[in-house]
């Protein structure tokens, strides 16, 4: 097992680390302090982990909690997602303000962002005022057969693996204390919601942007991204806003591009090709030949598991017509999660998600918002979740 | 399916406006067999436009080789099946599976024998194989090491091995091939990995082998000759230097078309035989790209009769550098191989699985 954070961290001392009172004034001023240091970075994703550290969200954020009486679990292991290598990050802070001991099992290929956050974190652990809150924040990275890794597993107060269903599956047959809770955040499959006739009218020309970046941002791999795109309305409604939507994305595909924030290199173009193939072979798309600038669509007739499963990502986009959300809410499973939308007001879809007897859909978010990590997520409030509550 | 005379034919004599129309032909008539013959291919291709009909070796649909992985395609019957040929990638833990009846096995040893003699001569030589015995022998890894090393011992008579079963040389074999065959013609033959492994355990003990009138073939990827920043002139260089031998031929070709192989040239140039050809295409796109500039290789074959192999998209990178005018005299097209295309990150929510450890064959 190496540590990578804290620098010169023994096994020996790892095991002595104690956790804190939960809300520490000083814990605060950490992630304030960070936040600060991530805004001034170059890169998007950190730019916006440190928007979302600013202290007047953290504020917002502690209101999702009866926070009086919290404490914190004690030590929470994570094993991080590679899709998305700074997600990690977002849990381990707020286990961390919770008081917690965390241990994060970072994923075995290094992202560029992932390398410059250890820096900043490095540089923040050799000031006084911070080394001893971020002595509680322990990043490793090792086999899973490792015997420390194995040790920490059987070890922890509560535990939270990302990762594909198996990896969950195998994970939590580690034995661990009979306190100790998993929390799996596993496979997912998000949606995009666009009312046809409000597309017709809207005349602010940002949806294509908003679309985009929640697709893709991270390549379409994080969970929260569309892969599936549901146009709501007539059919005449829905051909007329497609021939306004889909150049406006070809447009603003074209400035991702050529901007550098997205990039479709030779490998994830084959990968994607052969996904499409295979699509084809089992019978679930039609025509997969790689089409529209850098994003690919395909009209599907439902959702399938099946479909879904194939999803070769690399801005490949299924396109399902509706004409009425029940017949979205008939086709909602568990792993749908997320359900970002144009032409409603939030409320409207929460009320109605919230009526629905279904188990599908965890999040409904507003277009272009899908990837904004929030402390509720696949259904959890993480921050209750992360400390006990006395009672 | 046309009686196959082209394999009398001579495999480097064609030019571009004799070839083309007639591998057209022979390409157009297998994808309409495979349509006819394997389910899958058939849901595949209906969701291609124009897919069934090529005008031009370009409309040619190419199938990415990965589908063999994860699929079971084949246009015989089962009890037509007469051989499995396997490979592990470098993508992936699984394995590509070819499907092969009598007469596509048949076809493909006549074709690599046509393919090889201009290079090696009709009469078959003394060879050493830089491999251990159980590379054949052993059911389990019989895949395409195995497969490579079977198909060119036709070429070779009293074949032997120049490894132990751990890989390391074993000089006894190699002294005994040496000193009985001095001044004779040899053939040497190996995975291009192996074979650099031998030229650097050759390197340490301060030894070379006096194999003057042999000739070396070896195949395989360069990953992890690359790694190490050796070169084709490089491997050359040394193989002449250690061994003596005088010609070295690389040649490319894979499990999914085996049998359609292109052997490199006096002039370190890939030569496209009859029975085959080569596209480069632009991996974004699919576009064709013109000679000189970089992109995925396509290949072409006319030998795969049991299984829709004949148009298929590789992962490798190369580049077509002329036809019909290479300096050494033969027809076709003419190309170098550069590598495969990095591998893509594994990502979504599957990547917490640690990366497979890729071999190389």
């Amino acid at each position: 097992m190496k540590v990578l954070f804290p620098r010169s961290l023994t096994m020996d001392r790892l095991e002595a680390i104690s956790p804190a009172p939960a809300w520490r004034g000083e814990v605060r001023g950490l992630l304030g302090k960070l936040s600060e240091k991530l805004m001034s970075e170059p890169s998007a994703t950190l730019k916006a982990l440190g928007f979302w550290l600013r202290p007047a969200h953290l504020k917002q954020m502690a209101l999702l909690v009866d926070g009086t009486r919290m404490r914190p679990r004690g030590k929470v292991l994570q094993v991080a997602p590679g899709n998305v290598d700074t997600l990690f990050i977002y849990v381990a802070l707020l286990a961390l303000w919770l008081g917690n001991v965390v241990v994060v099992r970072l994923s075995s290929r290094q992202g560029e962002d992932e390398a410059r956050l250890l820096d900043i974190l490095h540089a923040l652990a050799e000031t006084q005022c911070w080394s001893e809150e971020l002595q509680r924040l322990v990043l490793v990275r090792c086999e899973y057969d490792d015997p420390d890794w194995t040790a920490q597993m059987s070890s922890a107060d509560m535990r939270i693996f990302w990762g594909s269903d198996n990896t969950i599956r195998r994970l939590s047959t580690v034995p661990k204390p009979s306190h100790c809770i998993d929390l799996g955040m596993g496979h997912k499959h998000s949606l995009c919601l666009l009312h046809a006739k409000k597309v017709l009218d809207n005349k602010d020309g940002q949806l294509a942007a908003l679309f985009l970046r929640d697709t893709l941002e991270f390549a379409q791999q994080g969970c929260a991204s569309p892969r599936t795109l549901i146009w709501f309305g007539s059919a005449s409604c829905v051909a007329a806003a497609q021939e306004v939507f889909w150049p406006a994305v070809e447009e603003v595909a074209k400035d991702f591009i050529a901007t550098g924030r997205y990039q479709l290199d030779d490998a994830s173009a084959l990968e994607r090709l052969s996904g499409l193939q295979q699509l084809a072979l089992d019978g679930c798309v039609h025509d997969p030949w790689q089409r529209v600038g850098c994003l690919v669509r395909l009209p599907v007739e439902e959702l399938s598991q099946r479909q879904e499963l194939g999803h070769p990502a690399h801005g490949v986009v299924y396109e399902w017509a509706i004409n009425d959300l029940s017949e979205l809410a008939a086709q909602l499973k568990p792993w749908h999660q997320t359900l970002s939308y144009f032409g409603w007001d939030r409320s409207e879809l929460t009320e109605w998600a919230t009526h629905q007897a279904v188990l599908g859909l965890d999040r409904i978010e507003s277009v272009g918002q899908a990837l904004i990590f929030h402390p509720i997520w696949d259904g959890l409030n993480l921050l209750q979740q992360l400390g006990r509550q006395l009672r | 399916m046309s009686p196959v005379s082209f394999i009398d034919e001579p495999v480097y004599g064609w030019s571009a406006g004799r070839k083309r129309p007639w591998l057209l032909e022979q390409l157009n008539q297998l994808t309409r067999n495979h349509l006819e013959r394997c389910t899958d291919y058939r849901r595949l291709m209906d969701s291609v436009e124009g897919g069934r009909h090529a005008q031009t070796l370009a409309d040619l649909y190419p199938l990415s080789v990965r589908l063999f992985k994860q699929n079971r395609l084949l246009s015989i019957d089962d009890d037509e099946v007469f051989r499995v040929l396997t490979s592990s990638g470098t993508t992936s833990q699984q394995v590509s599976r070819i499907y092969l009846d009598r007469e596509t096995a048949a076809l493909q040893s006549k074709a690599l024998v046509k393919i090889m003699q201009p290079w090696l001569g009709r009469q078959r030589l003394p060879m050493l194989i830089i491999d251990h015995p159980g590379v054949i022998t052993e059911r389990s890894s019989f895949s395409a090491r195995g497969a490579g090393i079977q198909g060119m011992m036709v070429f070779g008579r009293r074949p032997v091995y120049a490894l132990n079963a751990d890989l390391s040389p074993n000089w006894g074999a190699i002294d005994e091939f040496v000193e009985s065959h001095r001044g004779q013609p040899i053939l040497l033959f190996g995975f291009t990995f192996m074979v650099w492994q031998l030229l650097q355990a050759l390197n340490e003990e301060g030894r070379s082998l006096a194999l003057h009138d042999g000739v070396l073939v070896h195949s395989g990827g360069w990953k992890k000759l690359q790694d190490q920043a050796v070169d084709n002139a490089t491997f050359k260089a040394r193989s002449q230097h250690l061994f003596g031998v005088d010609r070295v031929h690389n040649f490319y070709g894979m499990v999914e078309q085996v049998g359609s192989v292109f052997v490199e040239c006096e002039r370190g140039h890939l030569h496209t035989p009859l029975f085959a050809d080569l596209l480069i295409r632009d991996a974004q796109t699919g576009n064709l790209k013109p000679n000189g500039e970089t992109g995925i290789i396509e290949v072409l074959s006319v030998l795969p009769r049991s299984y829709p192999g004949h148009v298929l998209l590789t992962e490798d990178r190369g580049r077509i550098l002329g036809e019909d005018d290479c300096a050494c005299g033969r027809m076709g097209k003419y190309f170098e191989v550069l590598g495969r295309v990095p591998r893509a990150e594994v990502r979504g929510c599957s990547d917490t699985v640690e990366p497979s450890k890729a071999e190389e064959y």
